[in-house]
């Protein structure tokens, strides 16, 4: 009796220390998803006054949707496009400035000061950046005879320029994480290879990286939500042109609630985008979290 | 071909010298302990031999050969470290297998060595743990393995036992020079534990800031020591001192504090008036009992302070001067505080040292 | 136990101050909003958007404050709610919320939006209780036909602008062209633009990003007709003299190389005329001051050249009033609308901001008299409202616009011919506006 009691006790106990941050996380995260869920199944657009329950009917339309498929697409080579080569810079970057003797705070800061900048400013400044005839980028880009290049405004270049410009905007910050997680790993380590002699690369190989994997699995996640939640540049830059050419889901949702008014099709265009996330997220934790050893 | 000589080796951080002009020969199969407090450039001095720190000044030889420019690898020189440094990732057998990967030593060879390797250690039964399931001791095991599968006649340890509990440690030390008698190895080892170095040394290099007190087997180093730091550092409880004056002149003696007049004839060559310190092992105070016929010029009267009874001894306090002694008696004496006691002393186990410089005087003893 | 309890007391109390903060936020906008308070003020809330550069901010803040000095019964509460987007999504939010702003500022072309959420209340009665419609008369008609709906009034025009041509004088006289004299026709804008071409400078820009269906509308209009019904059930893509406005566009990069090819940005364009980079561009007059500002060189701004007619369309902001707010509120609302409506003030506020003054009578005003005497480039504006139309605005607007924006971002581009791209957008169109063709 007097057992169960205090059981009791220490259940209560946990459920309060819980109940702030559950109350948040119930009312600002499952509540709304709930509502977004349930009014995906609803006609509520400026047609119809008073929303009402239609089926899969938005999901249907959502299949038909050129411009759905054409903005998953896009998301999907921008996440192709971004994670990897950010992660791997950001990685290259750490290893840098952790070796650098001279200068390693200057360094750091070179790197770590595009996160800082707002993405709206960084949209700014690339815009200048991705000008044609007068921008910087034409003219390093006269020198090959190419300075007219119209970055933005041609369907080829445009996914491009926002690859580069979110990869440089990024790495910087993921750098931080390697940076922390290369203090972490102990020096008595690579003095140890150093004794056997092993080579820079197979220090890095078989000690460095396979001790960075925790670091890099969470940096990875990071950057791939990243990819469908960055769509502050569209705003500045693109508007999602030419012909949604640089348009992404999370911007094309945005268009459809607060542009288009289409409030059914855009919770149906959220869910979709949640599952997304979701699945990717649970990939990479139960099924690469085996092989990644933690310390 | 083992043999290790560092010639007046030097180590500057900025302007600092922390290793001052050291020198030593180990010699092949010799266990080698560098002992000191922390911070007396012991761990920078087995550093600049394992190549991980550049030699400011001062030259290396390895078997005769100068050795300030190879790297690491290059030493025929294998290193446990003070936290093991196994890799957290690996399993036990390719943290063990690590470096003759690295080498791309034959894989047959491989398994030979490793299979005698986890023989001898007995850890055959520990290969595909990770470093993380393994006790302290078991790490220590591997860690050791590790520097015996290499085959390189030098091994160095930097206080490999530091993270290990008494009664492990006292095991381990027995388990390390077994090891290194049966392989025949060069053994440079680093510890701030005056035991350690007194139980596993062949020979020992004492270090105080930088500078090399005394480099001598256990035993000399710890009946002569080469003045009052050395002294101080060894033996548990270690030696006691206090500050005297030397008398010259036909009663030739040490006086303590004004009070305790030792007469010492023997010694000689003190001017009179001379400050020096007066040095005596806890084991060369022994009770002077009733009945016993011992010179009274030996023998002084103490009052007791405290008193350790350990089961096979005693360790009796009190105080000389201003400085707290203490003394060990075999077996077990019940004596109480505040009880005076007469102790004697044998004057061959006598230390003076220098009151100034502190370097033993007892050299010139006839 | 009682520590259980001592904890719960910590939580509750947590909770508590966080709620209470809420609370506090919630009632703070709510008396904002209320308006008549007990001392017999009533106070409105009015959200406004910025569009343009400058410090716009306090010059409405201004206005508004000097508003509240003449009328001691009532106090305005200006809201700055970023652009006009923001401003949209703003009121939306507050309508649904049941705490409609009393007065704001949006897009003309929000109107069958606006009505579609069953937001805004028309002005008739205001009008006619306030002198009838001489008032409303003495707007230009251009600015006025995105107001009107099946002969009502829902909206007042405050901010407006309009697309004219801003051409480089040193750079015509230095190809032999007189810079009084700038093209008024399409084939003219054709062998202007040829002549004042050369390397580093194009002839003309006319910008395909974000206003694309703005600068189409232009070509359109000037072709023949707008591209919507007045009662926005309705739009005309695919219609020959469209599909000719359109080739036209993409012959002026394509065929005859004086435009850069792709899609030119907005803000880009001008910047680009500044720097020298292209000799003429269409642009908005909202412009007009950053441009008079800025250009190191003479410049002109004339009517967009004709085809079969000049025409330009209008765009900008007007004031709208929102259903369920008290009718003293609204009483007060009107009056705040016409106050910020007078001619002398829509004359001050164009000199101020730019922005083309949306009554006759304001250009009778002495100050506006001097500005145009002074800056005649003002005049043109006016002059050319005798060819404005009202914006693109129909049902589905967002959708509608869109839709119409991608078809010719990927004309322009090259991805698609005008013909076919327009006809599909218009089979588009039409599925997007059925349900307001019932």
């Amino acid at each position: 009796m007097g057992e169960l009691r205090a059981k009791w006790k220490v259940n209560m106990y946990a459920w309060l220390l819980l109940l702030p941050s559950l109350i948040f996380l119930l009312l600002f995260t499952f509540y709304p998803v709930i509502q977004t869920f349930i009014l995906s199944f609803h006609q509520a657009d400026l047609g119809s006054p008073e929303p009402f329950f239609n089926g899969i009917d938005n999901y249907k339309q959502m299949v038909e949707d050129e411009v759905f498929w054409k903005v998953l697409t896009n998301n999907i080579w921008f996440a192709i496009g971004t994670v990897p080569t950010s992660v791997a810079l950001a990685l290259g970057m750490a290893l840098f400035a952790n070796k650098a003797l001279r200068g390693k705070s200057f360094i750091r800061t070179a790197y770590f000061y595009p996160t800082v900048v707002p993405m709206i400013a960084v949209a700014n400044i690339w815009l200048f950046i991705y000008t044609p005839e007068y921008g910087a980028l034409s003219h390093v880009m006269e020198w090959f005879g190419k300075g007219d290049m119209n970055w933005l405004g041609d369907q080829k270049n445009v996914m491009w320029a926002m690859i580069f410009m979110v990869i440089w905007k990024e790495a910087g910050y993921f750098m931080i994480f390697y940076l922390a997680g290369l203090q972490n790993i102990s020096q008595e380590l690579y003095e140890s290879a150093s004794m056997e002699g092993a080579s820079s690369w197979t220090v890095f190989r078989r000690i460095t990286f396979p001790l960075l994997m925790p670091t890099t699995m969470f940096v990875s996640i990071i950057a791939f939500t990243n990819s469908f939640k960055l769509v502050d540049h569209l705003v500045i830059m693109t508007k999602g042109g030419p012909d949604n050419a640089s348009n992404l889901l999370l911007y094309y949702i945005y268009e459809t609630a607060f542009s288009f008014w289409d409030q059914g099709m855009a919770s149906a265009l959220t869910i979709v985008m949640v599952v997304l996330l979701l699945l990717v997220a649970a990939f990479q934790f139960f099924g690469m979290d085996k092989k990644i050893h933690y310390n | 071909m083992a043999e290790v000589e560092l010639r007046r080796i030097s180590k500057m951080y900025g302007g600092q010298k922390v290793v001052n002009e050291v020198s030593a020969r180990i010699l092949p199969g010799e266990f080698f302990v560098l002992v000191g407090p922390s911070g007396c450039g012991k761990s920078t001095t087995l550093r600049m031999i394992a190549g991980l720190e550049e030699i400011s000044t001062g030259e290396l030889l390895i078997g005769g050969k100068p050795m300030n420019q190879v790297p690491p690898s290059g030493r025929n020189i294998s290193m446990v470290f003070q936290n093991y440094a196994l890799y957290p990732h690996l399993t036990v057998k390719d943290n063990i297998l690590f470096g003759l990967q690295v080498r791309k030593v034959d894989k047959a060879e491989q398994g030979k060595r490793l299979e005698r390797v986890a023989e001898m250690l007995g850890i055959a039964h520990l290969l595909q743990r990770k470093p993380k399931e393994l006790s302290g001791g078991q790490r220590q095991r591997v860690a050791l393995g590790r520097a015996i599968v290499s085959q390189h006649p030098i091994c160095l340890m930097d206080e490999p036992l530091s993270n290990l509990d008494a009664k492990l440690r006292g095991h381990m030390r027995t388990e390390i020079r077994r090891l290194q008698q049966e392989l025949g190895i060069t053994m440079i080892y680093v510890t701030h534990d005056q035991v350690e170095a007194m139980t596993m040394a062949d020979r020992m290099m004492v270090l105080r800031d930088g500078e090399v007190q005394q480099v001598g087997k256990p035993l000399d180093v710890y009946n002569h020591p080469a003045n009052l730091f050395v002294a101080e550092f060894t033996g548990a409880p270690p030696m006691n001192t206090v500050p005297a004056i030397w008398r010259a002149g036909d009663q030739a003696g040490i006086e303590v504090a004004g009070q305790h007049f030792l007469p010492l004839p023997m010694f000689h060559g003190s001017k009179d008036q001379t400050p020096v310190v007066l040095g005596l092992r806890p084991e060369s105070l022994q009770p002077a009992l009733e009945g016993q016929s011992v010179d009274a010029s030996c023998q002084f009267p103490v009052t007791v302070q405290g008193v350790e009874i350990l089961g096979s001894e005693t360790i009796v306090e009190f105080t000389v001067g201003d400085k707290l002694w203490k003394a060990k008696w075999n077996g077990q004496w019940h004596c109480k505080r505040g009880e005076t006691m007469h102790v004697h002393f044998d004057p061959a186990q006598v230390n003076v040292f220098d009151g100034e410089t502190g370097k033993n005087l007892a050299v010139t003893t006839n | 136990m009682r520590k259980v309890v001592k904890s719960l007391f910590a939580v509750v109390m947590g909770i508590s101050l966080i709620t209470g903060c809420s609370s506090g936020n919630s009632s703070s906008t709510n008396n904002a909003a209320q308006g008549a308070n007990s001392s017999g003020r009533t106070e409105l809330s009015f959200y406004y958007p910025v569009a343009v550069g400058g410090p716009l901010t306090k010059i409405v803040d201004g206005m508004a404050e000097e508003f509240n000095k003449e009328n001691p019964d009532i106090t305005v509460k200006p809201v700055y709610t970023g652009s006009y987007q923001d401003t949209t999504t703003k009121v939306q939010a507050a309508v649904q919320g049941k705490t409609p702003p009393d007065v704001a500022v949006m897009l003309s072309t929000e109107l069958h939006t606006m009505m579609d959420m069953d937001a805004i209340l028309p002005l008739d009665d205001f009008i006619a209780k306030d002198g009838g419609s001489e008032y409303v008369n003495d707007f230009f008609p251009g600015f006025l036909a995105n107001s009107q709906v099946d002969g009502k009034t829902y909206s007042i025009p405050f901010q407006r602008s309009t697309i004219v041509l801003y051409y480089n004088k040193d750079a015509f006289k230095e190809v032999g062209l007189d810079p009084e004299k700038p093209p008024t026709s399409w084939d003219e804008l054709v062998s202007y633009a040829a002549k004042l071409k050369k390397d580093g400078r194009y002839g003309v820009e006319i910008p395909s990003s974000s206003f694309t269906y703005w600068m189409f509308q232009a070509l359109a209009l000037q072709n023949g007709k707008n591209l919507m019904s007045e009662d926005g059930k309705k739009v005309f893509l695919d219609t020959p003299e469209n599909v000719e406005a359109l080739q036209f566009w993409v012959d002026l990069s394509k065929k005859h190389q004086v435009m850069p090819e792709g899609v030119n940005e907005w803000a880009t364009v001008p910047s680009d005329f500044l720097e020298g980079k292209t000799a003429m561009m269409f642009h908005t007059t909202g412009n007009l001051t950053n441009v008079k500002k800025s250009a190191k060189f003479d410049f002109g701004v004339a009517f967009l050249p004709a085809k079969k007619n000049y025409g330009s369309p209008t765009g900008g902001g007007n004031f709208y009033m929102f259903k369920g707010t008290d009718e003293k509120k609204q009483a007060a609302a009107w009056k705040f609308i016409r106050f910020m409506t007078e001619p002398k003030r829509a004359a001050q506020w164009s000199v101020d901001t730019g922005y083309v003054a949306t009554r006759k009578s304001a250009y009778e005003e002495e100050t506006m008299k001097q500005y145009v005497k002074d800056f005649p480039a003002a005049a043109v504006a006016r002059d050319q409202l005798e060819y404005g139309h009202a914006e693109l605005s129909t049902h589905n607007n967002g959708k509608v616009t869109k839709l119409l924006n991608d078809t010719l971002q990927s004309v322009i581009t090259g991805q698609s011919e005008p013909a076919e791209a327009l006809k599909k957008a218009q089979e588009e169109a039409d599925k997007m506006l059925a349900p307001f063709n019932k």
